[in-house]
């Protein structure tokens, strides 16, 4: 098998540019840069985790992985196709493929329809199952998911948020996908659900020998969950490694800074914080040089003027003048 | 020293209908001054209503409080309403989750510290507007807001969500109260703010020495600011004691099962984590026993029949169990 056929998803200089509409007409007044060139590779079975604060583009990146939003420009390989290319027969089996999970477990499911009926609507659609076979099926995702086959004929507002999230994993594995992007799949979850589905997704992972692409802001969950992380500020990606090596040995001062931010649930141990000034410049008038540079506490004068580029050292990615 | 803050056995109950929701069913706290204690526990544990029982903010009907909240020894729950006004933002103040809800959109922020100035100070002498503008504008330095004069002229709505949360605790701290209640502060926000916060708070709470109950469901953010906590489950305080020490030995089996179930950054990479298997119980229909117990561990019969209470062990703590863990007398069966 040579590379790129291990690669199930491939991601080149990938860009979306959100009109901003003003002024009497409705004309473009300006353009935010919700993602801005970002490339990346996820291989077969493999988790990459994709982190940053709010704003970043992590979740607009997802979307148009899915083909659910269209791309500005670039291109995105699944299983070397190109999606954009796709004819519509072939996209709505890309759509069976590809699946999401949600953040929002309250949100993402259908409040009129009995959790059975949510489960079993994408195979109808995907003309998988239907009649005793859909029904068996539905039975098999509940109990896949921990769920029991009674839970069916209830309704979403009879759930609890842990119980949603998993009926929301039940509906995207119900189609038979290669990718799952997850997108915050525990933010609204507390500390002792948000374990359960966690290992949910692992243990799932491991028996399907699913792809994720897994978007969160918390970087303790990625790190847990990832094979390789990326890291995004501001449409870009700045770093990209193994979990253990990014955690261990950061090479981007913005990757230093949110290790660092992260409260530790360790009394006593006091962190040696790097606290950033300001706050994140809006992605509508991006800085120009380094993104990071009106932040950065290891700014020169090279920062301010040119960008850097996302070269590959050691087989990890990153963009900084300064490594 | 005595307390600032005393809680003795305080219960709010909501009476919807014929339905009893027992949000919190007999929580004993005490905050001394100058001291930052968290609340931690998980989302419908009954931390954020003891907090808003404590400022007295719940329509009552449908709440129902018993028991006492002592501030500097005086009864909040039996005073006069024009007390607790007196005592609401100027003894004891209070910072919300959503800097965007809390904050009137229609008003210029300097304007809406301004106020707070000039109504706390209406007994004990007039404030004049040019007074209580000039103390908002000091404020909103001290919060380390850029342009501070410029930025009180602003509405809520031209501020990031971090700038917010800054004017916020501008106007929590404006009157230089005893005792604030920070109910989630930093969870709306990213990371790189959250640290920018919590410093923030830190060293506010120190050099106003303010007390500071810090309100939150973050391990993390406990670890970092606090000295003391107390962990609560179902309405209840289950654990409380210095946060070195409950970190290091928790002595009830949920604080333990929380330490264990965060995904750790030096943990090993998608390792099973330590889950507490089934859910929070139904606050209307609370078991006879224990809370904790259909979930618990090392559950025993006499769990599910008699309700364990809070009681002292190893000098300084307190735990709500039977049959508590990692005691240096004791060996748990």
């Amino acid at each position: 098998m040579s590379s790129r056929d291990s690669n199930l998803l491939m991601v080149n200089d990938l860009r979306k540019y959100f009109p901003i509409k003003g002024g009497f007409f409705g004309s473009t007044v300006g353009t935010v840069k919700a993602v801005d060139g970002v490339s990346f590779s996820i291989k077969r079975g493999e988790t990459l985790g994709l982190v940053g604060e709010s704003g970043c583009g992590k979740s607009t990146t997802g979307m148009m992985v899915l083909c659910l939003l269209e791309p500005t420009s670039g291109e995105i390989l699944f299983e070397g196709e190109n999606v954009a290319q796709f004819n519509k027969s072939r996209l709505k089996d890309f759509r069976r493929q590809a699946q999401i999970v949600f953040q929002d477990p309250y949100a993402s499911l259908n409040p009129r329809m009995s959790v059975g009926d949510i489960i079993a609507e994408p195979m109808i659609l995907h003309g998988i199952a239907k009649g005793p076979d859909l029904t068996k099926r539905v039975e098999k995702l509940l109990r896949l998911v921990g769920l029991g086959p009674h839970h069916g004929r209830r309704y979403p507002h009879e759930f609890s948020g842990g119980q949603r999230q998993r009926v929301g994993i039940a509906r995207a594995l119900a189609v038979d996908p290669k990718l799952i992007v997850c997108d915050e799949p525990v933010s609204a979850l507390d500390v002792s659900i948000q374990s359960q589905i966690l290992n949910l997704l692992v243990e799932l992972q491991q028996e399907m020998g699913l792809t994720y692409l897994f978007i969160a802001h918390g970087l303790n969950v990625i790190k847990h969950i990832s094979d390789r992380i990326g890291v995004m500020y501001l449409g870009k990606m700045v770093e990209l490694a193994g979990g253990d090596e990014l955690i261990t040995d950061p090479w981007h001062p913005y990757t230093r800074t949110l290790i660092s931010a992260i409260p530790k649930p360790q009394p006593g141990q006091k962190s040696n914080r790097i606290v950033l000034q300001g706050d994140v410049p809006s992605p509508a008038n991006p800085p120009n040089g380094c993104r990071f540079h009106t932040r950065c506490p290891e700014c020169t004068e090279i920062c301010t003027l040119t960008e850097p580029e996302f070269k590959q050292r050691n087989g990890r990615f990153v963009a900084c003048h300064h490594v | 020293m005595t307390a600032l803050l005393e809680i003795k056995n305080l219960q709010t109950h909501f009476h919807i209908g014929k339905r009893v929701i027992k949000a919190v069913d007999g929580v004993t706290i005490s905050v001394q001054p100058g001291e930052i204690l968290a609340i931690v526990g998980e989302s419908g544990c009954g931390k954020s209503v003891t907090a808003m029982s404590i400022m007295r903010l719940l329509p009552s009907p449908p709440a129902k409080h018993s028991g006492q909240v002592l501030f500097e020894g005086h009864d909040i729950l039996n005073m006069p309403m024009e007390d607790v006004q007196n005592i609401r933002g100027k003894e004891i103040s209070m910072i919300f989750q959503e800097p965007m809800t809390s904050l009137n959109p229609a008003y210029k922020i300097g304007d809406q510290i301004a106020e707070t100035v000039r109504v706390h100070h209406r007994d004990g002498g007039k404030v004049s507007k040019k007074a209580a503008w000039d103390r908002a504008v000091e404020m909103l330095e001290k919060v380390g807001i850029p342009g501070a004069a410029q930025r009180a002229r602003q509405y809520p709505h031209q501020m990031s969500g971090g700038m917010r949360q800054r004017v916020m605790i501008a106007m929590a701290l404006a009157c230089n109260p005893k005792l604030l209640l920070a109910d989630e502060p930093t969870t709306a926000l990213d990371v790189t703010i959250q640290a920018q916060i919590l410093d923030l708070i830190r060293d506010l709470a120190q050099e106003f020495n303010t007390a500071l109950v810090l309100i939150t469901h973050d391990l993390g953010v406990v670890a970092e600011m606090a000295q003391n906590m107390a962990v609560m489950y179902a309405g209840r305080v289950v654990e409380q004691g210095a946060v070195a020490d409950v970190f290091d030995r928790p002595h009830h089996p949920y604080t333990a099962g929380l330490l264990d179930s965060i995904p750790r950054l030096d943990g090993t990479k998608k390792q099973r984590l330590h889950t507490i298997e089934g859910m929070v119980p139904d606050l209307a229909h609370l078991p006879q026993g224990c809370t904790f117990a259909d979930r618990c561990e090392y559950g025993q019969p006499l769990c599910r029949q008699k309700k364990p209470e809070l009681q002292a062990v190893d000098g300084d703590r307190q735990v709500a169990c039977h049959y508590p863990l990692n005691l240096t007398g004791g060996v748990h069966p």
